[in-house]
């Protein structure tokens, strides 16, 4: 095959994976205009794309005006909510897709691998101490839940150096860990009563709501930084989807990626968890389902999973707020009732690839 | 370049695999590590690769001590194919080839390992192959397409492990002549683990029989290949002949022990 024929073919093979993230990436455009509608206020989801457009370009509006109200509603109340679900839903996903090549396991996620047990317990131990969710009290809520959510991340990092094991075992020592981290949960929230008991109980089944701007600051940036960081190792992480011997022998430092990697993970847990509690599902669907679809090459599953993560939580948290309206259900709660059906439905579908493919 | 272990032993916690084995592997030969099961031929290629790390002995590639090089340098000099390859992840057959590259990965060298990629596909005649699933293929295909992963880390030894091993007698025959015509073409050492005798001995330059973790002989396949030597080893009674100035090993029977 001459080396035009052979680059042609190429591009075709890329394009099918450029065309899937352009779809999720419009997917995840219309999600985000359809949570901006719910809540009161009648507008319209066009007017949703143009009052952000226009409050993103600069314009003033008379105080008390409709429009001051339409940008007031949008942009201050509704549109934190869907960013928030946007960070969450693509840190999450992007942790997820990491974890499944790092441990060369496709059932491997922060949830599965005990990380956000870890962080859930640091949230609830930080609101049971008396931190606030608001201002900077909040940062100690974020710091606790990254040290608790460390534990697992340590554990597996330890296992995985001292021991020869393999990735199914980390993924249950994960699973064993996210059980004990749930146990100390209900034993820290049966001595809560009133507001603690009912924040801290929130914390465990994931909800975005009663969130602000300032909130995203760290989230916003840890998730940027971590998500592009991923991406520039994308080359590294398909080395390792190959286990340990043959990611060694390519020329790759397995323990050491593998450790740099699970920190930052810790981090990037962390920070959302600690804002909206436990999202399951949300980083075992989205590259599940980006990797039916593309192929497992990181460099198109990672940024393809960052956008149908997110329109995956936002999706979900729409319908959350939804089915019940004018109350809300947690999102977590939809997210168990779509993520695992949806999962179910994943697994079942083998196409004659290896594992649960 | 050569590649020579000197006394190497590895230990599985107590349990001794391997007990000072000696042995020197040249430029451009193919030699095959044969013994049954269980006799350390595996952790042999992964004390030469680094994989392990040898309790006593060392593993020197051209004089230098295989621990002082890097992963990456040791990536480019030693490539590896391992036994029965399987993904538990959906890949194509070039993003498991491309894999291969990381050795040599820099910022914007996509293109170059692309061109490698496209070029070591095309010279084992599979390039057809390049965009379908790597787990649709038949065994022949996928050890092919390992081949070539190991191939284009470009280097001067490759090792395998039980490379012709599920396949039929027909990919097993192509298999190993690919790899001896890649080992006269270009230089390329090739140090393959075995259980086919008369594929080995077809295709091999040298051969060295294990056993308990030890060399019981090295040598030509005719030096190797004798009715005692499998016996004392394998317990199995064989005839050797000679097929087209190879040895030709038919099987009579296991050992009788008489109490």
């Amino acid at each position: 095959m001459p080396d035009q024929d052979f680059a042609d073919g190429y591009l075709r093979y890329v394009r099918h994976k450029l065309i899937f993230i352009i779809a999720a990436l419009a997917i995840l455009a219309i999600a985000a205009g359809i949570s901006c509608l719910v809540d009161g206020r009648p507008i319209g989801v066009l007017d949703v794309y143009r009052i952000i457009w226009e409050h993103l370009t600069g314009a003033k509006y008379e105080y008390a005006t409709p429009e001051y109200w339409d940008d007031f509603v949008v942009c201050q109340m509704r549109l934190p909510r869907t960013v928030l679900a946007i960070i969450a839903g693509s840190s999450l996903a992007v942790c997820g897709a990491v974890m499944q090549s790092i441990m060369s396991n496709p059932l491997a996620d922060p949830y599965t691998t005990g990380m956000s047990s870890g962080a859930c317990l640091g949230a609830i131990i930080a609101i049971v101490m008396g931190f606030a969710f608001t201002g900077p009290s909040m940062y100690g809520i974020v710091g606790m839940s990254f040290l608790v959510a460390l534990i697992p991340a340590f554990v597996v990092i330890l296992v995985s150096r001292v021991v020869s094991t393999s990735p199914a075992t980390l993924i249950l020592m994960g699973t064993i860990m996210s059980y004990m981290f749930g146990a100390v949960n209900t034993l820290i929230l049966v001595h809560q009563e009133g507001e603690t008991l009912s924040a801290a109980y929130l914390w465990t089944i994931g909800s975005l709501d009663n969130v602000v701007w300032s909130d995203l600051l760290v989230p916003g940036i840890v998730s940027v930084v971590g998500c592009i960081a991923m991406l520039a190792m994308s080359g590294k992480l398909n080395v390792m989807m190959m286990g340990d011997d043959q990611a060694r022998s390519m020329g790759l430092d397995v323990d050491n990626f593998r450790t740099v990697l699970l920190l930052a993970m810790s981090v990037m847990v962390a920070s959302i968890i600690s804002f909206t509690g436990i999202l399951g599902f949300v980083g075992l669907v989205a590259p599940h389902i980006v990797r039916m679809a593309i192929g497992s090459d990181n460099k198109y599953v990672i940024p393809a999973s960052m956008a149908f993560g997110s329109a995956l939580l936002l999706v979900t948290d729409t319908i959350a707020r939804l089915v019940v309206y004018p109350y809300e259900i947690p999102v977590g709660i939809i997210l168990m009732f779509i993520g695992g059906p949806l999962f179910l439905f994943v697994v079942v579908r083998k196409r004659g690839y290896g594992g649960i493919y | 370049m050569q590649v020579e272990t000197e006394g190497m032993s590895f230990s599985y916690k107590d349990k001794k695999v391997l007990e000072s084995v000696s042995l020197r592997f040249g430029e451009g030969e193919v030699v095959s590590i044969i013994g049954p099961n269980g006799v350390g031929k595996s952790t042999f290629l992964h004390c030469l690769n680094r994989l392990l790390a040898p309790s006593e002995g060392s593993v020197m590639v051209d004089g230098r001590d295989v621990s002082e090089f890097s992963l990456k340098e040791l990536a480019r000099i030693m490539g590896y194919v391992p036994y029965s390859p399987a993904s538990n992840f959906p890949l194509s057959v070039i993003d498991m080839v491309i894999m291969g590259r990381h050795p040599y990965s820099r910022i914007g060298s996509a293109k170059d390992d692309l061109k490698a990629a496209h070029k070591i596909l095309e010279e084992l005649d599979i390039e057809d192959l390049a965009f379908r699933p790597f787990a649709e293929l038949s065994a022949g295909q996928r050890q092919k397409v390992m081949i070539a992963r190991g191939l284009v880390q470009d280097p001067k030894v490759l090792l395998l492990d039980e490379p012709t091993a599920n396949l039929d007698i027909k990919h097993q025959m192509e298999v190993a002549g690919l790899l001896r015509d890649l080992s006269r073409a270009d230089g390329l050492s090739v140090v393959m683990v075995s259980h086919e005798l008369n594929i080995a001995a077809k295709y091999s330059d040298r051969m060295v029989l294990l056993c308990k973790g030890e060399v019981f002989t090295a040598g030509s396949p005719w030096e190797v290949l004798t009715p005692e030597n499998i016996r004392a080893v394998y317990e199995v009674d064989a005839d050797v002949a000679d097929h087209g100035g190879r040895p030709y090993v038919m099987l009579n029977g296991p050992v009788r022990r008489h109490a």
